[in-house]
């Protein structure tokens, strides 16, 4: 089995990267890294965001009180929303890592100019730096770049094996479902963990959570694999899974509102794969506080039923249509 | 042996058959051909017996044992040829046959060695969409038969080969049944089959309507009669005799020098005319 595995991945590695797709991928990865350090300001958005109090002497339009201290803090850990905490004349700024210029415009659009309170900054983040707003983005971009390349990569060489007719002379070999699935799984795992690392050095740097980023990066890339072959198996051209491929990016494409807007999340956008991924990265890249064992749990629990999925549609559809053997 | 028997197949399930009643043996180390135009149903037939196509009436055999109860390990032995080429075309001819080899859990040939035995040793090393649509056809043949299979189905082996590499290639397959191959041919070409083949048979709309050996087929459908062609005051004259007329043939012969003699055997695509009454086209 491991020899069959080994062989289709050489192949497969051969055929993407002879593949025009997979350069016109990577000079978009190359753009995407100078867009975020040349064109996207590290401070471009405020708003959006999720205001919350404790303990204001004043009622603001737009910010919702809560019951206490803890409960102002725990929103910002979990929702990465904004805190605002009055003690005396002191306003307590809690916050995931804004810069200080977007804390400045904050605090002046609501409380008028510096003087009137002693403002403090609380960053509620493992690592206390500040995240500059183009540096915030690089979880979403690692995502729908480098992530996706499986599930771009596996459909188009999967329809490619259909028109070429390959797959046929695949079917009276003793290759097998597994070896198809499996092989096709860890090259465009180990891709996509190489360039969401390149991604994540280029933009970030080099100090982050190394061990859970490849692990993360490597379960995601699967899972995305796993999805674009799942789905292939339906097509057998390119223009009709072109749009379904589309399609099924842009709804995943939906959770990086909740990314921009962490109070917008309601529970069906939850289960967007890409909804944990992008919060996972966030996580490993930034420190935010939440625990990266349960991005991992829950996108390799996502991985596992698709994999399930694949194998048995790629079974049924693609090697064993209209087929009686064993 | 591989034994087909009673074989139908029905794509629409109207009961239009594309396969119909279809029954033939295989003796292991001979080179079973099925003739017939396009649309017969020869590769409704093959992908039966590969188990591409579901078997749904009918049976097929190896050595006794259903195609439906073969498991996964069978593609070990079995070298299969497609009609159309289907390669990698992003893959050199090298690379289609190594990684394809990668795939059987039984010792497989060295690629170059195949190659070479198609003539594509020096085209090793090309892109296979750089080839042409014989070298394509030459590709797919030698992939076959990178598992040293011991049973072989080949669909249109010399098709669009030129006459040299057409002969090699049959060189080739001949030398595959000495090694003892069995070989299941599907051809339109009736000199490849002619030339080739132990046993034929005539597909025509799904069912077979003629099949036994080349010669025996040549005896019972070609005229027994020979035909002497001499000289005589300046032009050529032919005469025609029974094959039983062995004292006429003698007495022109004496009284004549001729300048052909020929027995009016029929070729295999007289006899698939006279048949079906239909050309191969």
């Amino acid at each position: 089995m491991m020899g069959k595995i080994i062989s289709l991945m050489v192949q497969d590695t051969k055929l993407m990267v002879r593949n025009a797709i997979f350069w016109v991928i990577t000079v978009t990865l190359i753009l995407i890294v100078l867009s975020v350090h040349f064109l996207i300001p590290g401070d471009f958005n405020s708003s959006g965001q999720h205001l919350v109090s404790w303990n204001l002497d004043t009622v603001y339009p737009g910010i919702t009180p809560l019951e206490s201290r803890e409960a102002v803090e725990e929103s910002v850990r979990k929702d990465g929303t904004i805190g605002l905490i009055q003690e005396g004349d002191t306003i307590i700024l809690i916050h995931p890592g804004l810069s200080e210029k977007t804390q400045n415009a904050l605090m002046a659009a609501l409380f008028g100019e510096p003087g009137d309170y002693n403002i403090r900054s609380l960053t509620l983040r493992q690592n206390t730096g500040i995240i500059p707003e183009n540096i915030r983005l690089a979880p979403v971009f690692i995502c729908f770049e480098a992530v996706v390349l499986g599930f771009l990569m596996a459909g188009i060489l999967m329809l490619s094996e259909k028109e070429q007719k390959t797959i046929k002379a695949y079917r009276v070999s003793p290759g097998g479902t597994l070896a198809y699935v499996i092989s096709k799984a860890l090259v465009f795992g180990i891709f996509g963990t190489i360039y969401a690392l390149l991604m994540a050095v280029l933009i970030v740097g080099f100090d982050f959570n190394w061990p859970g980023f490849i692990l993360l990066a490597f379960v995601s890339s699967v899972l995305f694999t796993l999805l674009g072959l799942a789905v292939t198996v339906f097509f057998s051209d390119m223009s009709n899974w072109f749009f379904t491929a589309v399609l099924i990016l842009v709804i995943n494409m939906t959770t990086m509102v909740s990314y921009s807007a962490p109070a917008f999340s309601p529970f069906w956008i939850r289960f967007i794969p890409s909804y944990t991924i992008i919060f996972g990265f966030e996580d490993v890249l930034f420190g935010a506080g939440r625990d990266i064992a349960q991005a991992l749990i829950i996108t390799s629990a996502e991985a596992a039923v698709l994999f399930a999925a694949a194998c048995a549609l790629v079974r049924k559809k693609l090697l064993k249509a209209g087929r009686s053997m064993t | 042996m591989i034994d087909v028997w009673h074989l139908y197949h029905d794509y629409t399930g109207t009961g239009k058959f594309a396969v119909l009643d279809v029954t033939f043996s295989i003796p292991k180390g001979t080179i079973f051909g099925c003739l017939g135009p396009s649309g017969a149903g020869k590769s409704t037939i093959q992908n039966i017996m590969t188990g591409l196509l579901k078997l749904q009436r009918g049976e097929v055999s190896y050595e006794g044992k259903s195609v439906n109860e073969l498991g996964v390990k069978f593609f070990n032995r079995i070298g299969v040829s497609f009609e159309q080429p289907n390669v990698y075309r992003r893959l050199t001819g090298y690379e289609n046959l190594k990684y394809f080899a990668g795939l059987f859990s039984v010792p497989t040939l060295d690629p170059m060695e195949v190659l070479d035995w198609v003539g594509l040793r020096d085209d090793a090393h090309k892109k296979a969409s750089d080839y042409s649509k014989g070298m394509l056809q030459r590709l797919n043949l030698a992939r076959s038969l990178i598992n040293r299979p011991d049973i072989l189905f080949l669909d249109e082996p010399t098709s669009g080969l030129d006459p040299s590499t057409a002969s090699r290639i049959r060189n080739l397959i001949m030398e595959q049944k000495e090694k003892g191959a069995t070989i299941f041919l599907t051809t339109h070409n009736m000199d490849l089959a002619d030339r080739l083949c132990d046993m034929v048979a005539f597909l025509d709309e799904g069912s077979i309507a003629a099949m036994d050996t080349p010669g025996n087929l040549k005896l019972k459908y070609g005229k027994k009669e020979v035909m002497i062609t001499y000289e005589k005051d300046g032009s050529l004259v032919t005469e025609s005799f029974s094959m039983d007329d062995k004292a006429g043939i003698a007495s022109l012969i004496d009284r004549v020098t001729p300048v052909k003699i020929h027995s009016q055997e029929a070729t295999l695509e007289d006899i698939f005319i006279r048949v079906t009454g239909r050309g191969l086209s």
